[in-house]
């Protein structure tokens, strides 16, 4: 059985945003795909370390810190790819 | 003064990078060049209220240096501030110039300005542009002496010797001005001196932003040390590691919150970044765990614990820990820094209760904006030279400081000195709500939590977390919205009907 392509996973790792933040701020959040994670502020710094601990569990993933940057974590679309081509 | 010094620094140092950020660099050379054309546009104006609303980095600070040497009045504000936010700060005064990277990206920002301004913008596609009154000047046009704006600086009834504004969160709920001078700069830098000049030459890191008292100050300490000082303006951690390793960065200064994330991500040690030698940690309390961590990926580093307010340029204290020396108990801070005294005695350490601390230093605030055109004096004592910080302690044997908490109620979050009473303006003023307080569990990583205590008016719904959480986000600063919201049927309240604080937290808490 072929791997879910990223537009598939999107919708989960959209979500697990929303929760990561919700989480660690206490805001409600609903991510969209064309929401700028880090660029807007939507991503602070607690929640993406919550977040990169949330895909590694949720994917069974290695996520490199060196990874962690402007593009792969762009959008809940880049992180899909990110994570996809990894599983 | 500081312009001076900083033309002494440029001289041996012009092709050495003084700053970079996330998107640009500039050597001492170009920097201190650039910043004569924007100190003769300052200088044209008079004596302008500068209000500095750009990233940190190098245009940060070429304004920064520039307004200094013009002997312009410049206070740094937030670059996403919100339309709410830069209104307080312009209840208190009317900028004569207004420093942003776009007039996109911060209209909300420009569209607080009530009277006529001139709107400095560094980008170049805002040529030509007209906004209503205002007066609107691209960093090209400066750059190329172009001066056909004439404007006079309003007269902000500011004392002479003042040339920068800090504004912190006041205990009313709107923002407080403090009124700095060149020479509390300079004193900072050299009460330092010793420290800094073992970075002279070598990188440092610095993620505290530069419109905070700490991020600002050691970022002018380490531009004039001459250490390549790099900027960051937001939690990335990938590309806070390549600049890092591309600067041969050899310290990091941050927020205990920093260096615990950072740790818990593993962007700190051997692996990625083995040439850190130096850590500095400010402003919060610190978590001993975070610096045992430290020791642990870098044994022969060595840690730095600053402890200082807005109401006085730089660290007040300094705590220098090397590995193998006794964890920190928690609360100490360290040594008076520079020429700081303790003004008042405090009691030696478990000795009965702590007192106020109050310190005398050239690095002290003269007083604090507190309307428009109306200051009032920060400093007592028969010298007019003592601060009251507002915190409690002790000495021990060593002379070492030991904070024990506030006299007042502001909260320290990740660093950041926020007055409940702010946050609380600003959720009130949402439809069908009675009252807001605001509290500050503590937390071991951010110091403390930002919870409110919501209490609607009889009969009305209250607002979903989602409807409230939009609300503080068009409201206030990232650092300043609540973690957590509570609501409450009724608020618990003191006999004389005001709500109590005390009981609230303690409710939370459990």
């Amino acid at each position: 059985m072929s791997q879910p392509t990223a537009l598939q996973i999107e919708p989960e790792i959209a979500a697990l945003v929303g929760a990561v933040i919700r989480e660690s701020t206490g805001r409600e959040v609903t991510i969209s795909l064309s929401d700028r994670l880090i660029e807007s502020g939507l991503l602070d710094s607690l929640s993406m370390v919550n977040l990169v601990v949330a895909l590694q569990a949720k994917f069974g993933v290695e996520v490199d810190i060196m990874d962690v940057d402007e593009q792969n974590f762009a959008s809940s679309l880049a992180i899909a790819e990110y994570i996809s081509v990894r599983r | 003064m500081m312009f001076a010094q900083l033309r002494d620094v440029a001289r041996s140092r012009r092709d050495t990078v003084a700053i970079s950020n996330e998107s640009s660099n500039i050597t001492y050379g170009v920097l201190f060049d650039r910043a004569l054309a924007f100190r003769e546009f300052f200088a044209n104006l008079g004596r302008p209220f500068v209000l500095l609303a750009l990233p940190g980095g190098p245009e940060f600070t070429l304004v920064q240096l520039a307004a200094l040497g013009a002997e312009a009045i410049h206070a740094p504000l937030p670059h996403k501030s919100t339309t709410r936010e830069a209104s307080s700060v312009i209840d208190l005064v009317a900028p004569d110039v207004v420093v942003v990277e776009s007039l996109q990206l911060q209209a909300g920002m420009l569209s607080a300005l009530r009277e006529p301004a001139v709107i400095l913008s560094f980008a170049a596609s805002d040529e030509g542009s007209k906004m209503g009154a205002h007066t609107v000047v691209t960093s090209a046009q400066v750059e190329r002496g172009h001066s056909t704006w004439h404007t006079e600086a309003r007269d902000h009834g500011i004392p002479a010797e003042v040339a920068m504004v800090q504004f912190t969160s006041g205990s009313t709920g709107s923002p407080k001005g403090v009124l700095l001078t060149q020479a509390a700069l300079l004193a900072n830098l050299a009460g330092n001196s010793d420290h800094l000049a073992r970075f002279e030459g070598r990188s440092v890191f610095c993620t505290v932003p530069q419109f905070h008292a700490m991020g600002g100050a050691v970022v002018l300490e380490h531009v004039y040390a001459g250490s390549p000082t790099h900027v960051t303006n937001q939690f990335v951690p990938a590309e806070d590691v390549r600049r890092m390793q591309a600067s041969d960065a050899v310290a990091l200064l941050g927020s205990p919150n920093y260096f615990s994330l950072a740790l818990r991500l593993g962007v700190l040690g051997a692996k990625h970044l083995p040439g850190l030698r130096s850590f500095t940690l400010g402003t919060a309390a610190v978590d001993v765990e975070t610096i045992r961590q430290l020791f642990a990926a870098y044994p022969d580093a060595s840690v730095h614990v600053r402890y200082g307010l807005s109401e006085s340029v730089g660290a007040l204290t300094r705590l220098d820990l090397r590995a193998g020396d006794e964890p920190p108990p928690p609360g100490l801070v360290g040594s008076l820094v520079g020429d700081a005294t303790f003004a008042e005695a405090l009691p030696r350490l478990g000795d009965g209760e702590p007192r106020e601390v109050v310190v005398r230093s050239s690095c002290n605030a003269l007083g604090q904006l507190i309307s428009r055109n109306i200051w009032s004096p920060l400093l007592s004592g028969d010298s007019r030279n003592e601060l009251r910080t507002g915190d409690c302690g002790y000495v021990d044997d060593h002379g070492r400081l030991h904070v024990r908490g506030r006299t007042t109620t502001f909260l320290k979050v990740n660093g950041y000195r926020i007055s409940p009473f702010e946050i609380e303006v600003a959720l009130r003023a949402y439809p069908g709500v009675n009252d807001v307080v605001v509290v500050g569990p503590s937390d071991p990583v951010m110091g403390q939590k930002i919870v409110a205590a919501i209490e609607m008016h009889v009969g009305v719904a209250a607002p979903t977390e989602l409807e409230y959480a939009r609300h503080c986000q068009a409201e206030l600063a990232a650092h300043k919205r609540p973690h957590r919201y509570v609501w409450f049927e009724q608020l618990p309240r003191t006999h004389a009907g005001k709500p109590d604080r005390n009981r609230i937290l303690r409710e939370i808490e459990s």
